[in-house]
């Protein structure tokens, strides 16, 4: 039995320790023995307060459950999602079997199917190879003797469902892991609004997808093939705006929108690809006016794919807590300029295009660079290798990482 | 009272009792363990969880004695999850006393 402060404390640092962040861990103690002193300042014993607060273990219970949830949310694997699953188990004194035993069927059956296709993949690249040798009239000995000879359609077909079989069951295998996720969390599927907006020719068109006291944005954009620019400022309430301009030719952006706890997630697709018709495709830059704006008033996680298409970020007057960017062939152009929001991580992959990268000078930014084929030019940095460096004058400054992966284009950086 | 009952009412009345003012820590898990028995170190993982959900904020506010002490207080988001919530209580509990006393 815990019976003085120092040993309650004692135990939250040990068994915490490795599993939370050193800061989280801190303030978890700060809290506690905040907690201590007050109880004591009213003429409370640190026994009666140990007692009143219950047993340490329990704390600690509650603190590596979420904190694994919270990570298997982060990053999506097995062996994540496994931990926090095991965690919440112990956490609520269920039976381990009801939880593991469905876990670990699963685990079986997509490793299963996964191994199937891959044996589809190699088998029908085997026959393939053998079905063209054969076309081509050459005689091989075999080792063995293949009875029928195969087709070179059969091949094909067995090699082509082999992937097939494979994108499936990854898709399905994802799906479920964001399912347990939900369901570790307690939390039933949120409501969704869910639409398209269509850009009307001619006249500029504003939807909103309203804030309802949302403390935090988590966007996605996904663009089939489109010009995409993305800005900031939103007038009034509005979380995310989108307004049409003058396109080339109409094709609907379709849009969702949910809550999860006090952040509102919207995704933004336009899957099709009508806007890639080149004799729709305007002709004057300045005709394509549509763009989305996100507000600047909560912290926003942004996840954008363009497959085709110029992109033009604009995110020096947003708070960023993340950023991911892949676009696959176009220009793409990001500017932080004058970037004072939270320190974030970013990922940028660029496949086919320029890349023009603005970064704010008075934070402190790190730059990690892996590069195909094109030039280079990264201006006000301090080069060691692949990494790029400046330092803020401030110490308070907000923190930058960027990695960024670029296949053929050139690439320009510069701090202003 | 079975544990697992009292953990799914703790979190409303944690945002119960902020939405009526802004508390620290101490003063938030003693109003409620007067009035329900509960392992008051359990109330500040929940707080952390709330915060990270985006439903309450801290800050900090110096006090007559001692250091200063971290406050905490409803967020827009907080605030409307408490009617949300306290909606769904009301109705469920008069479901329930309605069952018991039908019996």
């Amino acid at each position: 039995m815990v019976t003085t402060e120092k040993e309650y404390l004692d135990i939250l640092r040990d068994r915490l320790t490795g599993y939370i962040t050193h800061e989280d861990l801190e303030e978890v103690l700060e809290e506690y023995a905040g907690h201590f002193a007050i109880g004591k300042s009213r003429g409370r014993t640190e026994e009666e307060l140990c007692t009143a607060l219950g047993d340490p273990e329990d704390v600690v219970k509650e603190i590596r459950a979420a904190y694994l949830i919270h990570k298997a949310e982060q990053n999506r694997s097995a062996g994540t999602i496994w931990q926090a699953t095991r965690a919440t188990t112990h956490l609520h004194g269920l039976s381990s079997a009801a939880v593991i035993v469905p876990f670990v069927l699963c685990s079986i059956v997509f490793g299963l199917v996964l191994i199937a296709g891959l044996a589809m993949i190699c088998g029908g690249a085997v026959l393939l190879f053998l079905a063209v040798i054969k076309l081509l009239g050459i005689a091989l000995t075999l080792p063995w003797h293949l009875s029928p000879e195969p087709g070179i359609l059969t091949a094909l077909g067995i090699f082509v469902l082999g992937i097939i079989v494979i994108v499936v069951d990854v898709w399905l295998a994802h799906f479920f892991g964001r399912l347990t996720i939900r369901h570790l969390k307690g939390k039933l599927p949120a409501r969704k609004d869910a639409g398209s907006f269509p850009p009307q020719q001619g006249s500029p068109q504003t939807f909103a997808i309203g804030r309802d006291g949302a403390a935090a944005l988590d966007l996605q954009v996904r663009m089939g093939a489109g010009e995409l620019n993305l800005g900031s400022g939103t007038d009034g309430q509005a979380l995310v705006s989108m307004t049409s301009g003058s396109f080339g030719c109409t094709s609907p952006l379709t849009y969702s929108s949910s809550m999860d706890g006090a952040t509102k997630r919207v995704w933004i697709r336009n899957r099709h690809l009508s806007w890639w018709c080149a004799h729709d495709w305007p002709a004057d830059e300045h005709a394509y006016t549509g763009e989305i704006r996100v507000s600047r008033e909560v912290p926003v996680t942004l996840d954008i794919k363009n497959h085709a298409g110029r992109t033009r970020l604009a995110l020096g007057e947003l708070s960023l807590r993340s950023l991911v960017i892949k676009n696959s062939v176009g220009e793409t152009l990001i500017d932080l300029t004058g970037y004072h929001g939270g320190s974030f991580d970013a990922a940028i992959k660029n496949g086919v295009g320029n890349l023009v990268l603005r970064l704010p000078k008075d934070c402190t930014t790190t730059l990690v660079l892996h590069r195909g084929v094109g030039s280079m030019d990264v201006r006000g940095f301090v080069v060691n290798g692949d990494t790029y460096t400046t330092t803020a004058p401030r110490p308070d400054a907000p923190r930058i990482t960027i990695r960024i992966k670029q296949g053929v284009g050139a690439v320009t950086v510069e701090a202003v | 009272m079975n544990i697992q009952f009292k953990k799914g009412v703790i979190e409303i009345c944690v945002l119960c009792v902020l939405a009526k003012k802004d508390c620290y820590g101490y003063e938030l898990v003693d109003e409620i363990s007067k009035k329900i028995d509960i392992a008051e170190g359990t109330i500040y993982p929940l707080l952390h969880r709330l915060k990270d959900e985006g439903l309450v904020t801290t800050y900090l506010q110096e006090s007559g004695e001692g250091p200063p002490r971290k406050y905490y207080r409803l967020t827009d988001a907080g605030r409307s999850k408490e009617h949300e919530q306290r909606d769904e209580w009301v109705h469920f509990a008069a479901s329930v006393n309605a069952l018991l006393e039908g019996s």
